[in-house]
């Protein structure tokens, strides 16, 4: 009998050990934000599964997001051109770096950025958070953050903080020198995994049935966001508003990107260098002016719009969109982009009186979640200020 | 230690057993032999063609021969909403009845969410949605856009398949 006994528990110990072999084989929501922390609607992220998450490496990114000494001058953190107040981007139309360098595209917001299919405005090829903070902190042409060729200067930097000596240490217990760049990668790509955003008017309506949450105007621009005539959420689709997402449960997304006709500098459809699109990663001249269709929460915090920041206002871009590209008249960006033949189809125009523009801003405003913006204010330390230049 | 081995025993037993019709009733075999399944299928067919009158005839046969067919309702519901407002509530009570044969049945609740909006009644069409987020994301979020906007969704997409 005692031997059966061993049988079974044997057998159930056999169990039990496939289930763990199966859960870590590949992407795997462990030790990501639990569903009950989720927004009503919203599912489970994904985590890579050679950086699960845990309470410690999210607080150590989250150090490290607004700390200025992660720049290899010392004088910006991620959380100068990502700001908490204005939903993580930098109200610039182009960011800038520590030394004063501009980037040729504007800083993207990072709410709910642990669901976005591929990383930045137009790189297919990027698809890991962890692979994305490599970016800015090693870019040289523009510099953003400047590490590069100072690498063990600011992780030296860091090392003299007995915070970030405690932190490390219990964030990558497995390393023996855990001040390393690809731990600080980790560690700021779990923070920003628990950037969810999920609580707006528009939220509370759509996700928890309260259907005064949106003012009257709101929902009439809510008709027409989700109208077949205008087809916003055709492109700024699902519970993110934006283009390509991953998460648990669903099935590989194939990335997409989009020509909204914003410029045709030559009558074949051609942007201005160096932002031509996916087009400057792959190489394929249809991939120009390709752009990643942005979320749109809390878009009304997240001016100027488009990925060179050229328009100004939500305002603008109804009519960019309503008119179904944009035409400039002179200057070396002159053409007409409405009759460029790399724009989407969908981007058709459409007519739409002043009340309807009216609801459609509304509703726009109406993705805003204040509780997400506070919440972001609450996360940054106070010494992560920008330092005046 | 006698006792706990016939706990544990019978602990596994159980999963067996409890496992064995989840798995029959995924598999297609079940689906074909199902009662009704003809009428079904023809009033499938008349459905997509937009014959709806002629649809819901073959979908009332198949709930005479099989009354806790859930599918049937479901486009019985469909065929019913589409000839006019007269047939709405009596259309609500086949897509309960659907949901109540099978809560797994995404299409009801997808197509119950449209009617709910129709009628007005927001919250409920809102709760469909919820239900339907648990179920089927894309069908959910095409509800969602449905209610926001007041349109049809695109197609017949939203309703269950023929076997």
């Amino acid at each position: 009998m005692v031997r059966a006994l061993l049988a079974l528990l044997a057998l159930l110990a056999l169990v039990a050990l496939a289930t763990t072999l199966l859960a870590a084989s590949g992407e795997s929501a462990h030790d990501a934000p639990h569903a009950s922390e989720l927004p009503s609607g919203f599912p489970a992220p994904l985590v890579p599964a050679d950086n699960p998450m845990t309470p410690v490496k999210v607080e150590l990114g989250r150090l490290l997001f607004h700390d200025p000494r992660l720049s290899g001058n010392g004088e910006l953190a991620c959380s100068g051109c990502h700001r908490p107040e204005l939903a993580y981007t930098d109200g610039r139309a182009r960011a800038v770096g520590t030394t004063g360098e501009e980037h040729p595209r504007s800083a993207m917001s990072l709410a709910n950025v642990a669901y976005a299919a591929t990383l930045g405005w137009d790189d297919p090829t990027l698809t890991r958070l962890e692979d994305q903070a490599l970016v800015p902190l090693l870019n040289e042409h523009p510099v953003e953050m400047g590490v590069r060729g100072r690498e063990q200067k600011v992780l030296a930097r860091l090392r003299r903080d007995p915070t970030y000596r405690e932190l490390f240490g219990q964030a990558f217990p497995e390393s023996a020198e855990p001040f390393t760049l690809d731990n600080v990668t980790r560690a700021l790509a779990s923070f920003e995994r628990t950037l969810i955003s999920g609580n707006s008017p528009y939220d509370r309506w759509a996700y928890r049935g309260e259907v005064d949450s949106l003012t009257p105007r709101a929902r009439a621009g809510a008709a027409l966001f989700f109208s077949r005539r205008l087809s916003c959420f055709n492109c700024h689709a699902g519970f993110s508003l934006s283009g390509s997402v991953v998460h648990e449960d669903a099935e590989p997304a194939e990335p997409v990107f989009h020509n909204t006709g914003l410029y045709n500098l030559d009558g074949q459809g051609a942007y201005p260098e160096p932002n031509t699109g996916a087009q400057r990663v792959t190489g394929r001249p249809d991939e120009m002016g390709k752009f990643r269709a942005p979320t749109l929460r809390n878009v009304a915090l997240t001016a100027p719009y488009m990925h060179d920041g050229s328009l100004a206002t939500l305002e603008e871009v109804l009519d960019h969109y309503a008119a179904g590209g944009r035409a400039i008249a002179t200057g070396p960006q002159a053409g007409d982009g409405r009759a460029s033949p790399l724009k989407d189809p969908l981007i058709a125009g459409f007519e739409l009186s002043p009340e309807e523009r009216a609801a459609l801003i509304a509703f726009l405003h109406a993705l805003t979640d204040e509780s997400f913006v506070e919440r972001a204010r609450s996360l940054a330390p106070d010494r992560a200020r920008r330092p005046e230049k | 230690m006698k006792r706990i081995t016939t706990i544990l025993f019978t602990l596994l037993v159980a999963l067996v057993l409890a496992a064995t019709p989840a798995l029959a009733a995924g598999s297609k075999k079940v689906e074909e032999d199902k009662a009704g399944a003809e009428d079904y299928n023809a009033g499938v067919k008349l459905m997509k063609k937009g014959e709806y009158a002629e649809a819901q005839e073959r979908f009332e046969a198949a709930l005479a021969e099989n009354e806790s067919f859930a599918e049937a309702h479901n486009n019985l519901a469909f065929s019913m909403r589409k000839q006019g407002e007269q047939n709405w509530q009596k259309a609500l009570e086949h897509y309960n009845r659907a949901v109540d044969l099978n809560p797994k049945l995404a299409e009801a609740y997808m197509y119950r969410g449209v009617l709910y909006s129709l009628m007005g009644e927001e919250a409920k069409a809102l709760a469909d949605h919820a239900t339907l987020l648990k179920l089927d994301r894309k069908l959910a979020e095409a509800l969602q856009a449905a209610i926001a906007s007041g349109e049809e969704p695109d197609g017949l997409e939203g309703l269950a398949k023929s076997w």
